[in-house]
């Protein structure tokens, strides 16, 4: 029996030995995911500031996120793009990067936030694969950039209840979607670490006066809501302007009202909320999909599954899927599109809110030439 | 530097990574006798390397990640749960029980199951039903005379079907979440889906209880477990034992109904209060002797669970997963209902609700415009029956081990009917979801 516990106790300490070098070992890689990518702001941006200097409590919180201000020289509107509301969503993310470190205003005003959620991009979703970072090619070498998750990092914001309750319509969720940025508006000031970055952007909407706020994100190929804009009801007339513009240049792009019994969601929560006109663009991304196969950084940015192709050929998917998948060329190509046809479409229709856009590609340039092309 | 298996087996690489694993997950298990959750994880480990990922540490600490809540919440509910069996409480209950019930095991056990399945109605989780209520109501179950092993297969099927019950069903919310399906309006098909199974269940697998002559069964004549008896009156040593499943209820039931008002504890923290409220009422007992039990009883699953998060990490690194989902989901269109009926449940072996978010949803999709909300409730009664499937079986297990069953395959050979009968009222669901649905409207 003394030998028994003897052993015991040896094994006990031998196991957490093991642990400790496995935590020693692994701790690096996890840890590095806390550095946020470096990025280069453009002549264009005349200010940078942080999320909370519009929601002062989240100063020093996970969820605290650059905010870049583009000014006009000439007066006009004001628009918003997010990017990064998920943290594995890549084409809003580096669309909203080539906006800050490209963009120049003529007229109006354009703010951008590239990490929306700056806390999802501290972790990956486990059981994903997902890599950490991927690669993109510019003229001066590869630059690298963080691939997160689609939620807020559990150690930031834990534990998540069973059921999450939307707060302000009572609506139900799994419990998960209470880290989810795009489940949490309009938030709340005292609520979860989620539901105040999602005040803090309201917040910044209804300071800034926000004329046009576009929320750039990306799905699987299955999922119903893909390759669209979805826009609130009072952003419809414009949406579908964007939609019958973007068709016209080559890219074929739906559209979809905002559902108004989901709630929580950036389209339906500004737009009820706030003034603003609010729209979502969604592209394809496959690495977000159930049915992809071997995961991968190269997924991320050359987009091509063998998988996919299949269940296209099987009719399963809500996206066409060719051998030449999704590159997220052509992902960050249609919102960069949308975003500039969006900000012409707003300055026809209400001239006094434009927002006049230069420095950027077209679509078939960014294709063409690849995202790397236009990156600082 | 390359990937050693697609150079060797090009677009075969997939099923034979699948291979692989699942081989050297078996012959670690049956011939050398490894624990499961090891077992999982060296096998996730062959699966990353054969894969050109020679150092996946990352991966497998992430996939093991994966279940740190059910983790937590199980070796917390295992504390309350062997804190009232050590202090006596569980006893009262039973007493109690023999009491109130003498000769009215039917209205009994209609009761119990359904004291069983209320934990995980409220929370969506079989976990929290099997390790609180469900144990408690075992041990008046085995007081009845009938099996160990057939009690803990009650207790195993209750808490699945309390996870499919409403109001709370998490892989119905999963799956409805994947398509922007709001959870409303499944009350009823969940009702549906969830009652009159529990009903049929519950009362073919009491029936060599039901069978005996009235008079002979009694709460009271069968095995009791060996526990110190409360002094004092009973009714005071009835009250005390409520204490901790009475506050543990409060606590999870709170955040339901004024979720505005009431932050959500987390079930680890609502189990941990609920023991240490138990803890002040209840007599004293050996506490610390209690505390390494309760860790020592559950370690085998936690371990289990780390394993299975490692695996399905590596499975979807590898393309294992996609393969297997194409394969799953690629039946023809007649063939759909089939698939799904096979295919999700066994899928749920790794994660009834990982099987939820990866099968579940592109199902839903292949049968959309069917009534989506009869149809989800019907794919969630299937991802359900996950929490039945080995490797983890973690209904089966924790049932098993809250009854004192030694060997869990004997609690699911008693769950394989009700587990069919399952799938069959899952199968007709789906198949007439459209008629179904009008009548919830």
């Amino acid at each position: 029996m003394k030998t028994s516990l003897r052993t015991g106790k040896l094994t006990g300490l031998l196991l957490i030995l093991v642990a400790a070098v496995v935590a020693a070992l692994a701790a690096p890689s996890f840890m590095a995911m806390r550095r946020p990518d470096a990025l280069h702001p453009g002549a264009g941006v005349t200010q940078t500031t942080q999320l909370s200097a519009y929601f002062p409590a989240l100063a020093g919180t996970p969820g605290d996120t650059p905010v870049y201000i583009l000014n006009g020289a000439a007066p006009g509107g004001c628009m918003l793009v997010l990017g990064g509301t998920h943290g594995d969503e890549s084409a809003g993310y580096l669309t909203a990067v080539i906006l800050l470190e490209q963009a120049k205003v003529e007229a109006g005003r354009l703010i951008v936030i590239p990490r929306a959620n700056a806390s999802g991009f501290t972790h990956n979703v486990p059981q994903e694969g997902h890599p950490q970072r991927f690669a993109v090619s510019t003229p001066r070498g590869p630059r690298t950039f963080t691939f997160g998750a689609r939620v807020t990092n559990p150690v930031h914001q834990w534990p998540d209840p069973q059921v999450y309750t939307h707060a302000a319509s009572g609506q139900t969720l799994s419990g998960i979607e209470t880290r989810n940025l795009n489940r949490a508006y309009p938030g709340r000031p005292n609520g979860t670490l989620t539901e105040r970055i999602a005040f803090g952007i309201t917040e910044l909407i209804r300071r800034e006066k926000v004329d046009l706020a576009i929320d750039l994100h990306e799905a699987a190929p299955e999922y119903p809501v893909v390759n669209t804009i979805v826009a609130h009801e009072r952003a419809s007339d414009l949406a579908a302007l964007v939609n019958m513009n973007l068709q016209a240049m080559g890219v074929a792009i739906g559209m979809e009202a905002s559902p108004k019994n989901l709630h929580g969601l950036s389209h339906r929560e500004w737009g009820d909320g706030t003034p603003a006109l609010a729209v979502l663009m969604e592209a394809t991304h496959p690495a977000m999909g159930r049915l992809r196969g071997r995961t991968s950084a190269e997924l991320v940015t050359v987009g091509k599954d063998k998988y996919y192709v299949l269940a296209s050929e099987r009719h399963r998917l809500s996206a066409p899927f060719s051998e030449t998948g999704w590159p997220l060329d052509v992902r960050v190509g249609r919102h960069l599109a949308g975003v500039c046809e969006f900000a012409r479409s707003l300055g026809e229709i209400a001239p006094d809110k434009k927002t006049v856009l230069s420095g950027l590609p077209e679509y078939q340039a960014v294709v063409k030439q690849g995202v790397g092309a236009f990156l600082n | 530097m390359g990937n050693p298996i697609v150079s060797l087996a090009g677009g075969s690489a997939e099923p034979l990574t699948f291979l692989l694993m699942l081989l050297s997950f078996g012959f670690l298990v049956i011939a050398r006798r490894w624990p499961i959750g090891l077992a999982l994880l060296l096998a996730a480990l062959l699966g990353a390397v054969v894969n050109g990922e020679f150092f996946p540490l990352r991966h497998l600490v992430e996939g093991a990640f994966s279940y740190l809540d059910p983790i937590l919440v199980i070796a917390a509910a295992m504390i309350l749960m062997r804190t009232l069996a050590d202090s006596g409480a569980l006893e009262s209950l039973g007493r109690a029980a023999e009491e109130h019930f003498r000769n009215q095991p039917v209205l009994l056990l209609g009761l119990l199951m359904l004291i069983i399945m209320f934990p995980g109605m409220i929370t969506g989780s079989s976990t929290a039903s099997v390790l609180t209520t469900g144990a408690m109501a075992g041990s008046i179950i085995i007081r009845l005379g009938l099996s160990r092993e057939r009690t803990a297969a009650i207790i195993a099927m209750g808490g699945v079907l309390g996870m499919v019950a409403p109001p709370v069903n998490i892989p119905a919310m999963i799956i409805g979440g994947g398509v922007d399906l709001p959870y409303s309006g499944f009350d009823g098909p969940l009702a549906l889906a969830a009652f009159p199974l529990a009903i049929i269940i519950l009362y073919t697998l009491a029936a060599p209880v039901l069978r005996r002559p009235a008079a002979t069964v009694s709460v009271g004549n069968a095995e009791s477990a060996q526990s110190p008896v409360q002094t004092g009156s009973p009714r005071l040593a009835l009250w005390r034992a409520l204490v901790g499943p009475l506050v543990a209820t409060v606590l999870m039931l709170g955040p339901r109904i004024a979720p505005a008002r009431i932050a959500d504890p987390g079930l680890p923290l609502v189990f941990i209060a609920a023991t240490l409220a138990s803890l002040a009422v209840l007599p004293r007992f050996k506490l610390f002797a209690s505390m390494t039990r309760a860790i020592d009883e559950s370690l085998p699953v936690l371990g289990i669970l780390c394993g299975v998060g490692a695996f399905i990490q590596v499975m979807t690194l590898t393309g294992c997963r996609g393969w297997l989902v194409s394969l799953m989901t690629g039946a023809p269109s007649w063939a759909i209902v089939a698939a799904a009926a096979v295919s999700i449940p066994l899928f749920g072996a790794v994660s009834a609700f990982g099987s939820a978010s990866v099968l579940g949803v592109p199902f839903l999709l292949s049968l959309l415009g069917r009534n989506e909300i009869v149809t989800t409730a019907a794919l969630s009664l299937l991802a359900s029956l996950g929490d039945l499937m080995l490797p983890a079986a973690l209904a089966a297990t924790l049932a098993a081990q809250v009854t004192g069953v030694d060997d869990r395959r004997k609690v699911l050979r008693l769950c394989i009917l009700p587990a069919l009968l399952t799938i069959a009222v899952a199968v007709l669901m789906l198949i007439f979801a459209p008629k179904i649905g009008r009548w919830f409207q």
